[in-house]
């Protein structure tokens, strides 16, 4: 059970307070409500950028990271296709740092030009290093755009190619913050050893008077629903071929969200799932098969992927993929696994916990999809499942006209476009 | 702590940074130990707050004892069972006892870890215990097992930064087994009798330690004991080897590549070496923080990378200094020439105050996190027990850290970081 309280600043500002007087360290966390899929189509990766503008100054402090530093902390910060995330790890006497640099950068950017040019450079050579110069790297700037044909996952957070990161200008910066830089768009989430009361005062007198902005309401065009199998083939220098199978998914909020979650448990089981066990150990058709979601808070994917073992075809690998799907369909799902999979994730769960941050990044989390308490709720949930309600949702998910499948060819030469 | 007398936050100073306090009270947790043999050692922490346990097993099964790739299949052999027990039973029990593990295998060791709740961790080390006595070594499972790994390092060849470690590794370990690099031929060359044969010295007779942290029981932790008894290791196993660093100068193009790979580094020192100390605080200031010089010029400054940092790579009789780095293809001389610069900087001019100050502060309250719960204090004290230290070795770096001066930084950077020392080693 994690403890926690709440509470609203006037000026929209959601706070959760969790407490542990376990450990000297404390964590701050900001969750903004903004993603990848609230970028223009023509402006893509921006949500990302900013994340990185973000450390570059603020109105009233000219560096972020050595404030904390010398505070003793150190922070990072991720960006997903649904929010940006910035937490804050330091000794929890020094917690009025991290509200002082976190409540200035709400307040508002220095917006240096420099910090714009420099960025721009980094993030261009991180798409490289992540996503261009890695075998198997640009998979997603790929899957995405075939799994959804309107909705904005359709692109990855990095971007959809590194000329929107290119054209960025200091005005689109400058109106990304304006629109979801702002306490009605934030949930604040510390953690440590501190009283309800002393939180209260120091957030209210660090974020208390930063105007409230405006939450904008969020209009995406919606996926249609999918009713035919998909497929792209390429080509690329790599030394295996490789398959990804996506399957359309419900979204967070969706109570089919978790049967979702147990079902890729179940198929992705090392060394006892049986697509391992009929794919790789008996027909030995693949050297790696793996199961596993892209939870997100629209429709979601659920992924299986790996990595077809030397002279064996796609054509022969597919005919066996499906025929074993069939074959998991119709056999079920015993208590035994289900259990397995469920003690799993008690375990995985508890060694989550163990972590302040993790337990802060969670709670924030959980109170984006409504209650933090969810938190506390989730394993219940879990437990209520039977193996007849994993089997009905995978007959659904596990449809060949659900599924979007790439290929990814070896071939000596790189055809990929400069 | 907060400054109140401005009640009206309107004219709140946003500009002068809240007071800061570096008086943290940081404590350092033995576990207790256990002589199970002349050669191997167990060690329990018990004050964990929760009911989440993991169990490390050392065995004295590291690549140096072996042929290429013999070490790192017969690691990922070690579930794979027998005609009676198969991998698919073993996996079933793990999973029902909600387990996970993972094995690594370094230059000395391969560490099985094993994660579980407190309530199965018994029965998840008996599962593993079983699963070694029955490993059977079938023809069947080493085929899937080589198919697999063999894949995975053709895919791993494919990285630039790969390439450039391997090299790395191949000049400043020349003339050891540590310099060894594996090639997709090695692969073809293991027989399931090479893996027994391996095996049955390694690690059924090649424990060395074991690491317990978990709040079970006295008569919980007597079984664990009872089950790796069988195993300890009998024998030291050692590898002696002299490290002199062979300063190269190499760059290995690749056709396409849109990045360039850059490890420049030396064999250098480790714990043992009364400089240590002093030299991981001034590798700090050069490049392993974000604030570091090296992100400060390469990537805040220039943008020619996603990451760049410096690190010492601690192992048994040496150290090994690294910097590494991927940058774009046209900025490969330009980052040399920069990382260079910084270099020759902490040479010739003693760092500034108030940077000094800064890296303290980081540094205590990193110290702070690095001992906050039962699993950091466990990590910190085997990071002495492996060098056979003990943990007043962290009192001492907290006192260095706070007595360390300028001079003495400016004379460690001369002495340790030799431009002309150092091998450079860049691919793409």
């Amino acid at each position: 059970m994690i403890q926690f309280e709440r509470f609203e600043l006037p000026n929209g500002l959601k706070v959760i307070f969790h407490p542990d007087s376990t450990t000297p360290m404390a964590v701050v966390n900001v969750l903004y409500d903004v993603g990848a899929r609230d970028e223009e189509e023509t402006k893509t990766g921006f949500a990302h950028l900013f994340e990185h503008l973000m450390f570059g100054g603020s109105v009233n402090i000219p560096d972020f990271d050595t404030e904390l530093q010398k505070a003793g902390g150190e922070n990072n910060a991720f960006t997903s296709n649904d929010i940006t995330n910035y937490y804050d790890v330091l000794p929890a006497q020094n917690i009025d740092t991290a509200l002082w640099l976190e409540s200035d950068r709400m307040l508002s950017l220095a917006f240096t030009p420099k910090s714009l040019e420099v960025q721009r450079s980094v993030v261009i050579e991180e798409f490289k290093q992540r996503y261009l110069n890695q075998p198997y790297g640009d998979v997603w700037l790929e899957l995405r755009p075939l799994a959804y044909t309107l909705h904005p996952y359709k692109w990855a957070t990095i971007g959809k190619n590194i000329a929107h990161i290119e054209d960025a200008t200091m005005d689109d910066v400058k109106a990304f913050f304006k629109a979801h830089y702002c306490p009605s768009n934030a949930i604040l989430c510390i953690a440590g050893n501190f009283s309800l009361e002393e939180i209260k005062e120091k957030v209210t007198y660090w974020f208390g008077t930063i105007p409230s902005g405006k939450k904008i309401p969020r209009i995406l065009k919606a996926e249609p629903i999918q009713i035919a199998f998909r497929e792209k083939t390429i080509t690329r220098n790599v030394p295996a071929n490789a398959f990804y199978f996506a399957f359309k998914m419900p979204e967070r909020k969706n109570p089919d969200y978790y049967l979702a979650d147990i079902l890729s448990d179940i198929l992705g089981r090392e060394k006892s799932s049986l697509l391992y066990i009929r794919l790789q150990q008996e027909l030995q058709l693949v050297n790696e098969i793996s199961c596993y979601i892209l939870g997100s808070m629209d429709t979601g994917l659920f992924v299986i992927s790996g990595k077809l073992s030397d002279g064996t075809s796609f054509e022969k690998f597919e005919r066996n993929f499906w025929s074993s799907v069939s074959e998991f369909l119709e056999i079920g799902i015993t208590q035994n696994e289900l259990k397995s999979v469920k003690n799993k994730l008690k375990t995985s769960k508890a060694f989550q916990e163990q972590g302040l941050l993790n337990r802060a990044m969670n709670l924030s989390y959980f109170e984006l999809l409504g209650d933090a308490n969810g938190i506390n709720e989730e394993f219940g949930i879990y437990d209520q499942i039977q193996t007849k309600h994993v089997l009905s949702f995978a007959k659904k998910c596990l449809k060949k006209t659900n599924c979007s499948m790439l290929r990814i060819n070896k071939s000596q030469e790189d055809v990929r476009k400069k | 702590m907060l400054e109140k007398n401005s009640n009206s936050a309107n004219v709140k100073d946003r500009k002068t940074p809240p007071k800061i306090s570096e008086n943290y009270h940081i404590k350092f947790e033995s576990p207790k130990v256990i002589k199970l043999s002349k050669f191997c050692n167990a060690f329990w922490l018990n004050n964990v707050p929760n009911e989440t346990s993991r169990i490390d097993l050392y065995f004295d099964a590291g690549s140096v004892y072996t042929q290429p790739v013999v070490a790192s299949i017969t690691a990922a052999m070690l579930l794979t069972g027998n005609e009676k027990l198969s991998s698919q039973n073993i996996h079933e029990k793990l999973d029902f006892y909600g387990a996970y593990f993972n094995v690594e295998v370094t230059h000395y060791h391969c560490i099985v870890h094993l994660y579980a709740l407190k309530e199965n961790l018994v029965n998840v080390l008996t599962t593993f215990i079983e699963a070694l006595n029955n490993m059977g070594c079938l023809e069947r499972e080493l085929k899937l097992i080589l198919d697999e790994k063999k894949q995975k390092f053709d895919i791993n060849l494919e990285r630039v930064g790969v390439l450039a470690q391997r090299n790395f590794q191949k000049f400043v370990f020349d003339g050891t087994r540590l310099s060894r690099l594996t090639k997709t031929q090695d692969f073809n060359k293991i027989s399931a009798e090479k893996i027994e044969n391996f095996f049955s010295t390694n690690f059924l007779q090649g424990l060395s330690r074991i690491h317990v942290i978990s709040a079970i029981n006295e008569s919980q932790f007597s079984q664990i004991l009872s089950l790796v008894k069988p195993i300890c290791a009998f024998r030291r196993k050692t590898n002696i080897n002299k490290f002199e660093n062979k300063k190269i100068r190499l760059h290995q193009p690749r056709k396409n590549a849109l990045q360039t790979a850059i490890r420049i580094g030396k064999i250098c020192i480790n714990k043992h070496h009364p400089d240590f100390i002093g030299f991981t605080i001034l590798c700090t200031i050069l490049g392993d923080y974000f604030g570091s010089r090296l992100m400060k010029n390469i990537r805040e400054d220039k943008g020619y990378t996603y990451g760049i940092g410096c690190m010492i790579q601690e192992i048994k009789d040496t150290g090994v200094f690294i910097i590494a780095t991927e940058v774009g293809v046209d900025q490969r001389e330009l980052a040399i020439e920069e990382i260079k610069k910084e270099i020759r900087i902490l040479q010739s001019n003693p760092v500034p105050k108030k940077e000094l100050d800064l890296v303290k502060n980081y540094l205590l309250g990193q110290a702070l996190k690095a001992a906050d719960g039962p699993y950091a204090q466990f990590d910190l004290f085997t990071g002495v027990n492996l060098f056979d230290l003990e943990l007043d070795y962290y009192l001492k770096y907290l006192e260095k850290l706070k007595n360390i001066t300028s001079k003495e930084l400016q004379q460690l950077a001369i002495k340790h970081l030799n431009w002309e020392d150092l091998t450079v080693v860049t691919v793409g």
